[in-house]
């Protein structure tokens, strides 16, 4: 548990809201009873940032806040419990304070969250991403910040991304080379979010794409929100050779890939950068795609949103990104939320 | 056209990347193909499998990687302990890291000149970095280099500055296959140019000029015959014992043990005692004129050496004077070469034991 109140240089204090940790990935802001990805029935109000199994309740029959989006994706992922829908920029009057929904970037309904408090304003970004994923609503978020809850998946200078388009065409030189070398391209990806993505830089091919059995009622909502992903269906043997596969990195020793006999395969993820990861047997290519915000955009956006303090979250080395927001001049420490464990 | 060292970094990256063992050769031999320069090619195999340096050499860089993590942080403008630290640990080298930050950081980027090098350049810059000794000197020159690198290079710069070493995932074998793929020639005749040279560079220009076969036609030379242009020494020495020759020297004698001059010395008793032995140089027709100039000088024989009368004096250069407390001498010569024979030289007119152990103090 993590309870915290912070003092200004002048020793002036402040009451600042109230922040504690639940479980994994959880948030609570107990004065309000308002939960942030929690897994458990630990506060009144829950808001659920994005539809990724790490930030959605364990408990499934739970009452909970979401986009119309995160909602559709939840309950094809298996959610029974209620979900009220929340539009982005549609704000929510609760007791004593307004929460709003902000787009975040990283997957399809993923949001921010924006609560206004008469101590403050707090805002909570979930998984985020800035330049945004085009499979994503965009990114925006206020600038009114006094408390920022921030994720710092990729926490270290090493990790700047290369703009969407050069990512894209990255993806589909790997794919015209194997097909021109007699293979089948495959992508290894998780079956939300990325792998819409990945459709989405491949469509313009016009190559059919065979997809995880998982994937596919979450590509029929990406459709129905409005993403051309192409024209994809699930694996087929018989079909397989003349098209691009996109399977998630469970199934590489699975009889599906290992049945192939000439195929390539790659693997999008940001942490393509590390050459640790390079020396994976199996793995063709490395393609540096991520659906969070690199260093850089990290920094940039705390600096922009210059809140009273900053609390880093999803990462075992926040001590870098406090070092700079300390150059800064913006205060912060580490809330000791557990990074993601999927490959993002 | 020269190949610029940035191309050079683009292939090693792609051969690195991908996995296949027949892959990687197949790249590197297209790569070396389009080569014009006979010094490009001695020089990117030097560098896949052989260092910054070569195999024959023993130049190196006076600085580790921890040196270089320090400096580069500065150059960065990033704390060395909270931030360059964590990333090189999270990365898992100095060299990738470098890489990584030479792209991202911006002062980095806005201190970089507008320059191609190439691999010449490279080499250079390289063999400049060998000749200082100092750490501040070069520092001051690393600091240099790394305005003209982008960040692909850096990262394979680095590698061949600290380690040797591309890990680019080939080993001797498969640069021997890429060369023999490349030029069109027998594997088995790269690896035969490769065993009697030591070297691949060497191997590999004389694969582009087809002339591994000159190797074959009976001269044995030294593994430096290619980069040494002046040998650290010259002396004159007189032939003491000498073999009956095998196979291409069959019916030659070979194989010399060369004598220097001790008859001023009263602990010898006798007048010229072994220096150590030679057995290369000269053209296949002194050869022979030697071997015959040899048989009427035979006094005794151990099996297949012969003992001879000190009569001859030959001229050769050597690479170094060692000590060697076995000798009766107490030196050897090592890496000779015959230059010359003295036809008209007094034995007694040879150098003396007293010349060597004064050479050898000098160094």
């Amino acid at each position: 548990m993590v309870i915290f109140q912070r003092q200004l240089e002048n020793h002036e204090s402040i009451a600042m809201i109230q922040i504690e940790k639940s479980g994994h990935h959880g948030i609570v802001i107990t004065d309000y009873d308002i939960g942030l990805d929690v897994s458990k029935d630990v506060a009144r109000h829950i808001f659920i940032s994005h539809a990724h199994a790490d930030h959605v309740p364990t408990n499934r029959k739970l009452s909970v806040y979401a986009t119309p989006a995160t909602a559709a994706l939840m309950r094809a992922r298996g959610f029974r419990g209620d979900i009220i829908e929340l539009n982005f920029h549609q704000p929510l009057e609760l007791d004593g304070c307004q929460v709003t929904y902000y787009p975040a970037g990283h997957i399809l309904g993923s949001a921010m969250t924006y609560i206004e408090t008469p101590e403050g304003n707090l805002l909570y970004t979930g998984d985020c991403r800035t330049p945004p994923s085009p499979t994503s609503e965009g990114f925006d978020c206020p600038t009114d910040v006094d408390v920022l809850i921030t994720e710092a998946t990729f926490s270290l200078p090493i990790y700047r991304w290369k703009p969407h388009d050069e990512l894209f065409d990255e993806l589909r030189t790997f794919v015209r080379k194997s097909r021109e070398s007699g293979a089948v391209p495959v992508f290894l990806t998780y079956n939300l979010g990325k792998a819409q993505e990945v459709m989405m830089a491949l469509e313009p091919m016009g190559i059919p794409i065979q997809v995880h059995s998982g994937a596919l009622n979450l590509c029929k909502i990406y459709e129905e929100f409005g993403m051309n992903l192409g024209t994809y269906t699930a694996y087929d043997e018989k079909t397989v050779d003349d098209a691009i596969m996109i399977t998630p990195m469970s199934s590489i020793y699975t009889p599906v890939i290992q049945k192939l006999k000439n195929r390539r395969i790659a693997y999008c993820s940001g942490w393509a950068v590390l050459e640790s990861r390079r020396n994976q047997p199996n793995i063709d290519k490395m393609i540096a795609l991520s659906d969070h915000l690199d260093f850089y955009e990290l920094i940039e956006l705390c600096k922009k949103l210059h809140p009273k303090h900053v609390y880093i979250t999803h990462t075992p080395n926040p001590d870098v990104v406090q070092h700079y927001l300390a150059e800064a001049g913006i205060s912060s420490s580490p809330l000791g939320l557990k990074p993601e464990k999927y490959d993002t | 056209m020269n190949s610029t060292f940035l191309q050079y970094c683009e292939v090693l990256q792609e051969i690195a990347d991908c996995r296949g063992h027949e892959e990687k050769i197949s790249i590197l031999a297209d790569y070396l193909r389009q080569l014009d320069v006979e010094r490009d090619v001695g020089l990117a195999v030097r560098f896949a499998g052989e260092g910054a340096f070569g195999s024959t050499s023993t130049e190196k860089i006076s600085i580790g990687h921890a040196t270089v993590a320090k400096l580069a942080a500065e150059y960065c403008e990033i704390d060395y302990q909270k931030v360059f630290r964590p990333s090189k640990i999270t990365m898992g080298s100095v060299a990738g890291t470098l890489e990584q930050l030479f792209r991202n950081v911006a002062c980095v980027r806005a201190k970089r000149r507008d320059v191609r090098l190439s691999l010449g350049d490279v080499e250079e810059r390289l063999n400049k970095l060998s000749e200082l000794k100092s750490r501040k000197e070069i520092e001051a020159e690393l600091v240099g280099i790394w305005a003209e690198l982008s960040p692909q290079e850096v990262k394979y710069f680095t590698r061949l500055m600290v380690k040797g070493e591309v890990r680019i995932g080939m080993d001797h074998r498969s640069i021997m296959e890429a060369i023999a793929l490349c030029f069109v020639v027998e594997v088995d005749d790269v690896r035969h140019a490769h065993m009697i040279t030591g070297s691949l560079e060497q191997t590999a220009i004389l694969a582009k000029n087809k002339q591994l076969d000159s190797l074959n036609a009976g001269k044995q030379r030294s593994k430096s015959w290619l980069e040494k242009k002046h040998p650290k020494g010259t002396m004159e020495v007189v032939i003491l014992y000498a073999t009956v020759g095998n196979g291409e020297r069959g019916g030659l004698y070979s194989d010399f043990t060369m004598g220097v001059n001790v008859i001023d010395e009263i602990e010898y008793e006798q007048d010229f005692i072994p220096i150590g032995k030679v057995n290369k140089g000269l053209s296949d027709d002194a050869w022979e004129r030697l071997s015959d100039s040899i048989k009427p000088l035979i006094r005794e024989r151990f099996g297949a050496t012969m003992m001879l009368e000190p009569r001859i004096v030959v001229e050769i250069e050597y690479d170094e004077i060692c000590e060697n407390k076995r000798t009766k001498a107490g030196f050897t010569l090592q890496g000779t070469m015959l230059r010359n024979i003295r036809w008209e030289m007094e034995s007694a007119d040879a150098g003396t034991l007293a010349e060597v152990r004064r050479r050898y103090e000098r160094k």
